[in-house]
């Protein structure tokens, strides 16, 4: 699903690629994605994802190593990127750099933003998609946010704008002596739950010493999403599928090059191949 | 060694430099006139492609340093440098990084042809020894480089390495710090590993695989037979004197290698235009997280090639409160095979002539080999537990088991490899190798 | 025993093999070479410069760098504009500029595209010192214009930069691309908005 990016522009309009729910377990709670983590890439989506990278991303993150010309390899021109992208710096040749200063960024995160430029790489685009959608209201935390792919992370919602309020909606199952007698009772219940889920979920297990006796609690968040953003749910993923889209570009710029020269080289090599093959034919017929 | 010859130039500046410099001489005694049997198969392709590997990665080296800086603020910076503002430099530095991954899935296998046709057994013991130096060598080449991107991988990497050398008794913790030239791995630590990577160990691997070469063209190759080629008879198309189930190196080998290197360029071009990352495990994602002394990974792995050997580290529990006897096993496991000339007690060369006994145990070890390169890129909990029943057992941890087994396995392959490789029952070995739809054994009077 | 060889069978397989195996090696060469050429950081570096000229008065000059080199901009007063007619051709090394580095939208006696601003290298052409002012006339014996001239090995300039017969220097001054907006001056860049 990485490899084919811009050479798939020449295959049918797919939207987006509705990947069956996938189960993400990297340490702490397990968890449930539903929907879209990635979306046909081509330069009307790498555009759309630009746009919203130098809009909202470079705000706080910077992308030190990502050159704004480079730009011009999804086919947009320098007056457009010079007109449309370029906030913090005039020259076409300069690095992405964060708006905000480190020092402050410090203060009020708590950590430096992390730089962007190979976030698609070591996060992974799927991570990213699903960590973009992951946000919730969440009034315990100073930001006011949480997020279900990392939770108690130091970063809002920065698109709360686009996608609205989600919340959380929180089951609890233990044994409480009525529907649940045991502690399998609870967890089968609680996995049930978690599997019937029609968007992203967690699914935690954790124990509570009460009175020198373990109570086992299991856990099901699911996200209920907004309808009071500018987006629809479904628009706003898309959005998020484009923003990753660019970041996976921003990655690795040459990716879409190294796949072409790449194919013909394996082609100048299967000619090769042919030829090596028969010049060893011709010269082994001597021994026998 | 090459005596004087007459000349097999025509062009007079080749025979001006023929008369100064041993050119004929040379290439008669290691391509032309040098006769590698001809019953050669798959598995004698390894050697050749080592020696690509080996130029490759040495070109490739030569270009990133170009463009490379070691200081630990501009490390991680100077790579992203590489992979996006030079030009070509994605490519350059992704055959880098392939080329490491591959030059030991190149050199394992080469391993496992000297161990399967017994290329190892007199007198060929120095080739052995020479190619064992070589993949040692080889090892600490793969470990400093690896610290040089200065991700997240690299830095705790070389800090776990590095710490196991704390674990040696007495000295250990001065050692680590003499290693790191700072209390923990830093900049000065980058400094050396670089100096060590791009000049001390190449220079090294060129001397040890020149002596690899020239002892091996000594004594000739060894084939899958395990038959000794200049003790059968004499005379073939090409000379009288040469051994008859010999043919010149050049043009037959070379022409075969030819085919060899072609399909391993499209392994490795796949690799390199398609997958660099080949899944995490020729590039680890967490390494394109720059260097964090603050900040340790979830799960600290090494790359895939060390893995076995990290596994058999973690399988052996800590003794009287030290971690060392588990660093004496991995350091043994990877010196064992020097010993393997004088372990091997049977009376033939290749597994085609061999008995139950030492197939079994050829496959146990390979097995093993493999289990525990594979444990050693997850979490010790990858199988999951015992239940509560094996609380006797000072951890539940399947995988730990299981890699404790492998680990017993492994060395016994060596350690009692003298006695069942002399009890095992031989096929016997025929007298000419065998090629084509000869027969086995039977060798016709002269051709 | 064996069937003999048919060699032109064989000379055909090889060069069958050396054709495709040739345009691989060149294939392979290449990404190393062009390695070597100036990054995107080198460019972003070597971009174009920008330099303001409002303030600059007759008879002023200004250093600027441009890709790792000196580049002189100077408002020449209506004396040393007449002073370039004044030198005999005979005395120049090319008093035409033919033989020098310059953009052909440059007048070739005056060496710039107003004949009051000039923009040039103040790189000798010899070996690459950078030669110093000597604007005064008569600084340089009874009959000199003012110009430039080089410490290193004595060559001499006059204020467009043409060298004087006698030096050691073979060619006039460098003049870069550059363009004229008002009073912006852009160093690297043609008049029609190509980059160099």
């Amino acid at each position: 699903m990485k490899l084919n990016k811009l050479v798939s522009s020449a295959f049918a309009a797919l939207a987006l690629a509705a990947v069956a729910p996938t189960a993400m377990a990297a340490g702490g709670p397990e968890v449930k994605i539903v929907g879209p983590t990635a979306s046909r890439v081509d330069a009307e989506s790498l555009q759309r994802g630009a746009r919203l990278f130098v809009n909202h991303c470079l705000n706080c993150h910077s992308a030190q190593y990502m050159r704004y010309n480079r730009l011009t390899d999804i086919k947009l021109t320098p007056e457009q990127i010079k007109q449309n992208l370029m906030f913090t710096t005039d020259k076409i040749g300069d690095t992405m750099k964060a708006s905000i200063n480190p020092k402050d960024a410090k203060e009020w995160f708590g950590a430096v933003p992390p730089d962007l430029s190979v976030m698609a790489r070591s996060y992974t685009t799927e991570r990213l998609a699903a960590y973009m959608r992951g946000f919730y209201r969440d009034d315990k935390r100073e930001t006011g946010w949480n997020n279900m792919i990392s939770p108690n992370i130091g970063m809002p919602h920065v698109l709360a704008e686009m996608s609205g309020v989600p919340t959380v909606r929180e089951q609890v199952f233990k044994v409480d002596g009525k529907d649940i007698k045991t502690k399998g009772e609870a967890e089968g219940q609680a996995r049930a739950a978690f599997i019937a889920a029609d968007t992203m979920s967690s699914f935690e297990h954790h124990v509570e010493k009460k009175d020198g006796k373990e109570e086992h609690h299991y856990i099901v968040r699911s996200i209920v999403p907004a309808t009071d953003g500018k987006l629809t749910p479904t628009q706003y993923d898309v959005a998020i599928a484009d923003l990753v889209n660019f970041m996976d570009f921003v990655a690795e710029p040459h990716k879409a090059k190294r796949v072409q020269i790449g194919i013909l080289v394996m082609f100048l090599l299967s000619i090769l191949l042919a030829a090596a093959v028969w010049l060893k034919k011709e010269y082994w017929k001597d021994v026998t | 060694m090459a005596s004087k010859q007459p000349s097999m130039f025509t062009n007079p500046v080749m025979r001006w430099v023929d008369e100064r410099f041993p050119v004929t001489g040379l290439m008669k005694e290691h391509l032309t006139e040098y006769y590698a049997p001809k019953n050669f198969n798959f598995w004698y392709y390894f050697g050749s492609l080592a020696m690509l590997v080996l130029v490759l990665q040495i070109v490739t080296g030569i270009f990133l340093t170009m463009n490379y800086k070691p200081d630990a603020n501009y490390a991680f910076g100077s790579v992203e440098y590489i992979m996006r503002d030079v030009d070509y430099g994605w490519l350059i530095r992704y055959m880098h990084s392939t080329g490491a991954s591959m030059f030991f899935v190149v050199v394992y296998l080469h391993m496992c042809r000297g161990l399967m046709y017994g290329s190892y057994r007199k007198p060929r013991e120095l080739i052995w020894i020479f190619g064992c130096l070589i993949y040692l060598c080889l090892m600490a080449e793969a470990f400093f480089g690896y610290l040089l991107p200065w991700g997240q991988m690299s830095f705790w990497g070389a800090q776990v390495i590095v710490n196991l050398f704390a674990a040696v008794p007495f000295i250990g913790p001065d050692l680590a710090v003499w290693i790191r030239g700072d209390y923990a791995v830093g900049d000065a630590t980058l400094n050396r590993f670089f100096a060590f990577h791009v000049i001390a160990l190449p220079l090294v691997l060129l001397g040890l695989v020149a002596a690899h070469i020239i002892a091996l063209h000594e004594v000739g190759s060894n084939n899958p037979d395990g038959v000794e080629i200049k003790q059968g008879p004499k005379g073939n198309r090409w000379s009288k004197d040469a051994p008859a189930d010999g043919i010149p190196f050049h043009p037959y080998y070379t022409v075969k290698d030819i085919v060899g290197v072609v399909v391993f360029l499209m392994i490795f071009s796949a690799i390199v235009f398609f997958a660099p990352e080949m899944g995490g495990y020729f590039l680890e994602y967490n390494n394109f997280v720059p260097a964090d002394p603050l900040k340790t990974p979830d799960h600290i792995a090494p790359v895939w090639y060390f893995t076995p050997f990290y596994s058999i580290l973690r399988a052996v529990p800590p003794m009287f409160g030290s971690q060392f006897p588990g660093v004496i096993a991995m350091g043994l496991s990877t010196l064992i095979f020097f010993a393997l000339p004088w372990l091997d007690r049977s009376t033939v060369r290749s597994i085609r002539y061999r008995g139950t006994q030492w197939k079994t145990w050829f496959t146990i070890f390979i097995a093993c080999f493999l289990i525990l390169g594979y444990l050693g890129v997850k979490p010790t909990t990858v199988w999951g537990q015992f239940g509560e029943w094996a609380s006797f057992l000072d951890t539940k941890d399947r995988a730990t088991w299981v890699a404790r087994l492998c680990t017993v396995l492994y060395f016994a392959f060596f350690f009692l490899m003298p006695w069942y490789s002399a009890a095992d029952k031989t096929k016997p070995v025929p007298s000419r190798v065998t090629y084509g739809d000869d027969v086995k054994a039977v060798p016709a009077a002269g051709e | 025993m064996s069937e003999p060889v048919n060699q032109s069978r064989r000379r055909a397989a090889i060069a069958t093999a050396a054709v495709p195996g040739a345009m691989l090696g060149a294939a392979a060469v290449a990404p190393f070479v062009t390695s070597m050429t100036p990054s995107e950081r080198a460019k972003a570096a070597g971009a174009p410069v920008e330099v303001d000229i409002s303030n600059l008065k007759p008879g002023e000059k200004v250093n600027v760098e441009w890709r790792g080199k000196v580049v002189w901009v100077m408002k020449r007063t209506p004396e040393q504009i007449a002073s370039l007619s004044q030198i005999p051709a005979s005395q120049l090394a090319d008093p035409m500029s033919a033989g020098s580095k310059q953009p052909a939208y440059v007048d070739p006696k005056t060496r710039s595209i107003s004949p009051e601003l000039v923009v040039m290298e103040g790189v000798c052409t010899h070996l690459g010192c950078s030669p110093v002012s000597r604007l005064t006339p008569g600084e340089l014996g009874n009959d000199w214009l003012g110009g430039f001239y080089c410490p290193c090995h004595g060559s001499k300039f006059d204020v467009a930069g043409r060298v004087y017969t006698g030096s050691p220097a073979p060619t006039n001054l460098p003049v870069p691309d550059h363009k004229i907006d008002g009073t912006k001056l852009v160093i690297g860049i043609t008049p029609d908005g190509k980059e160099a």
